[in-house]
């Protein structure tokens, strides 16, 4: 890589100050690139346990280090940051123009600590940084602030990652959007960005990207452009991810009315099929992607006729079946909304739902809710709660706090049904039916999530029986955390996932002639290692418990009820049992803990002063499976460079 | 001859216009000569999902037996009656 081009800018809000700090080729061998990178900044510049919505709680952004070249799909970027809704490690990918456009700008890293003292947006404008007041966007629609600042700044070139009203107020669950609907929406980083006073960060980048080797970089690049659009990539390119509603209803894996069920009645009035039939108007792609997933669609019919937006699986599921919302129109309006204000989908979703068994259960009455019958299937409900949470008006402004922090203040067991991991709500893949995804929601590092530990994948490949808990599941799940760990690290986009054939041989490739860094497969695979259990040490750090590596009380006592799954049950035995696989595969403690010659294996050794007081942490045993010797092949980790100071 | 219902979901269904392929086939057949019969029966459906071979899927199609257990062993011999479901596993990003 070209040490000229590496450069982190660091921004501080408060002193108004830009500093710019050369990033050291070492830290890129080790971290890639995009979450990986910046989990290593977000250890480097959070000082330990702050209140991730106080200034000292800085922004990580980092792009893909394929981002604005030619490669497909993989102009994506990550922000880090400690999150306000789990108050662990809240890392969340988002990509498209304003990825690329921040390489192009020249820049590896951003990194915004402090807090302005009036609303504010930046101007990065290649290497200059401008501070610029942003009064006059408050409480301004994300897409709305897009334009405004694009006019301001009178070039159409001009990209813009913003907070909207819900990251304004803080709502635990808002997103930093970008490019229209692009959204890194998981966690709260939104939040954190609207306690900075941080509006949008607009970038403008107009210089090349330099690429270690360009001929072969175009030849990967095409390589890739026909894969993607093969049949590897058709459900993304036909249906969407939408087409899951059936698939999972089908399976009994569909979470639905706050995990209740794990079928939906309603499933094929909201499915891929029916949207693709009668709501579909265009179907769009992110910068330089070939195969163009982003199905946009408009509610058809009454006052939500206006409303268009971009559906998901995950947004559909969270929207429709989890409130049990039947009806396409409201789910297209709700999911609007979502992506109007800033708000995460998922968590929305899931914390509504939550809301909606307390009022069926009468924890809350229509006095609580202003007069709303919030029901499970009343569609109004669910889109009038939306605007009160981004508004933080009445019940909305406990709703803004996600389900684990709703649940605790109102309590009377509510938490039962606070369906949440670490405070991160579930998405849509059913645990109790899918035993690999229950192990790797509970022992993911920000929460329940499909994407840093797509375990589903497992369950669903017939090499595993998916309704049983048994020893093995842990190496499995592990397996598929290091996966995700370098696919978000690169950053390559996870439809793309099944375009490689082998795919740490075909992504080192991809890595060398983008960077000129000859990492091998097997230093990829370590890299993924090693990312994990960065992310973990952060939050060890950060006071993680193994109590909080643990499901639902829903999902762990109650059986499935409906469907073909209908009786299968998760004990806290089986999750137990897999979770103590889990860190066994892991090389770690019984408690969860990494031992310190684990840390030192993956070069890593700087961290121990950062959790060595945190538990007692013996030297692993016999059971150590992670090993007491590097992959055959690959190089001994260089240790990571500080960056403060140089 | 034994009768198998072959549920189709994702990708191929919109395409093929099918959701359900009723398939005959001598008692005992493997999943194998299932696909095989798919490709004579319902060619629509097959051009999708099956490889060169006409007798195993592409990636990333899989199959499922009764929604239950995913089968990896086309060699396995379903049970007459049994509904096979054929789909795109879900994944999401």
């Amino acid at each position: 890589m070209d040490p000229g081009t590496n450069r982190l800018l660091l921004i501080d809000l408060t002193e108004r100050r830009v500093e710019t700090r050369p990033l050291p080729q070492a830290l890129f061998e080790n971290y890639l690139g995009g979450v990986g990178l910046g989990t290593r900044l977000l250890l480097e510049y959070c000082p330990p346990g702050v209140d991730p919505l106080s200034p000292k709680n800085p922004l990580v952004f980092v792009p893909s280090p394929l981002a604005g070249t030619l490669i497909p799909a993989g102009s994506k970027h990550a922000v880090v940051t400690k999150s306000p809704l789990t108050g662990m490690i809240g890392d969340s990918l988002s990509g498209s123009f304003w990825s690329a456009a921040l390489r192009l700008a020249g820049w590896q890293a951003l990194v915004v600590t402090g807090a302005a003292e009036a609303l504010t947006y930046l101007f990065v404008d290649d290497g200059r940084v401008y501070f610029r007041q942003a009064t006059h966007l408050a409480g301004l629609e994300c897409w709305q602030t897009e334009e405004a600042i694009r006019r301001e700044l009178k070039d159409g070139r001009v990209r813009v990652a913003t907070i909207g009203p819900a990251g304004e107020r803080l709502a635990r669950y808002s997103g930093v959007f970008n490019d229209g609907t692009r959204r890194a929406g998981r966690g709260g980083v939104g939040a954190v960005m609207g306690s900075k006073k941080l509006k949008a960060i607009a970038v403008r980048g107009t210089q090349a990207v330099q690429v270690a080797n360009l001929d072969a970089m175009e030849r990967e690049a095409l390589r890739l452009f026909q894969v993607a659009q093969g049949p590897v990539t058709e459900k993304y390119r036909a249906l969407g991810t939408p087409a899951n509603i059936l698939t999972l209803n089908r399976l009994g894996a569909l979470p639905t009315r706050n995990f209740q069920q794990t079928t939906f009645s309603g499933a094929e009035a909201i499915s891929g099929e029916e949207l693709y039939d009668k709501h579909l108007v265009k179907v769009a792609a992110c910068s330089g992607c070939p195969v163009g997933c982003e199905h946009i669609y408009q509610a058809g019919a009454g006052s939500q006729k206006q409303s268009r937006t971009r559906l998901d699986y995950e947004t559909l599921f969270a929207l429709g079946p989890l409130c049990g919302v039947d009806q396409p129109n409201w789910v297209i309006r709700a999911a609007d909304l979502c992506d109007r204000y800033g708000l995460d989908t998922i968590s929305t979703g899931g914390t509504i739902a939550w809301a909606m068994e307390c009022f069926e259960k009468g924890l809350l009455s229509l006095g609580d809710t202003d007069g709303l019958e919030l029901t499970f299937g009343n569609g109004a409900a669910l889109v009038q709660m939306v605007e009160r949470i981004a508004q933080r008006q009445g019940l909305g402004d406990l709703l803004a706090e996600g389900s684990r922090l709703a649940s605790q203040k109102l309590g009377q067991g509510s938490d039962h049904w606070a369906i949440n991991v670490k405070g991160l709500e579930l998405p849509g893949y059913e645990p109790r039916s899918l035993k690999t995804m229950a192990l790797g929601y509970a022992v993911g590092t920000r929460g329940a999530c499909h994407n840093r530990s797509p375990s589903y994948e497992v369950d669903m490949s017939g090499k595993v029986d998916r309704l049983k808990a048994e020893p093995g599941r842990g190496a499995m799940a592990r397996d598929q955390e290091d996966f995700a760990a370098v696919l978000d690290s690169l950053v390559i986009c996870k439809f793309m996932r099944k375009c490689f054939s082998d795919f740490y041989v075909d992504a080192a490739r991809l890595y060398q002639v983008s960077t000129g860094l000859q990492l091998g497969a097997e230093e990829l695979r370590l890299a993924g290692q090693r990312i994990c259990h960065a992310k973990k040490a952060f939050n060890i750090r950060e006071g993680w418990t193994k109590p909080l590596d643990w499901l639902p009380p829903r999902t762990l006592t109650e059986p499935i009820p409906d469907g073909p799954a209908q009786g299968v049950r998760l004990t806290a035995e089986e999750l137990t049992m897999m979770i103590d696989d889990y860190y066994q595969s892991r090389g770690w403690t019984p408690e969860g803990l990494i031992p310190r010659q684990k840390l030192e294996q993956l070069g890593l050794e700087d961290l121990w002063p950062q959790i060595s007081d945190k538990g007692s942490t013996p030297a692993p045993g016999k059971s150590d499976r992670g090993g007491s010797s590097l992959p055959a092949g690959a190089r001994k980790p260089r240790p990571s460079s500080s960056l403060k100071g140089g | 001859m034994a009768k198998y219902t072959l549920e189709v979901y994702g990708v191929g269904r919109p395409q093929a216009g099918e959701r359900e392929v009723e398939l005959e086939l001598e008692p005992g057949s493997t999943l194998e000569e299932l696909l095989a019969a798919l490709g004579q029966q319902a060619p629509a459906i097959a051009d999708r999902v099956l490889g060169v071979d006409g007798r195993s899927l592409r990636p990333p199609y899989v199959l499922n037996i009764n929604g239950l257990s995913f089968v990896e062993d086309l060699s396995l011999r379903p049970q007459e009656g049994d509904r096979i479901l054929l789909m795109a596993p879900p994944a999401g990003g």
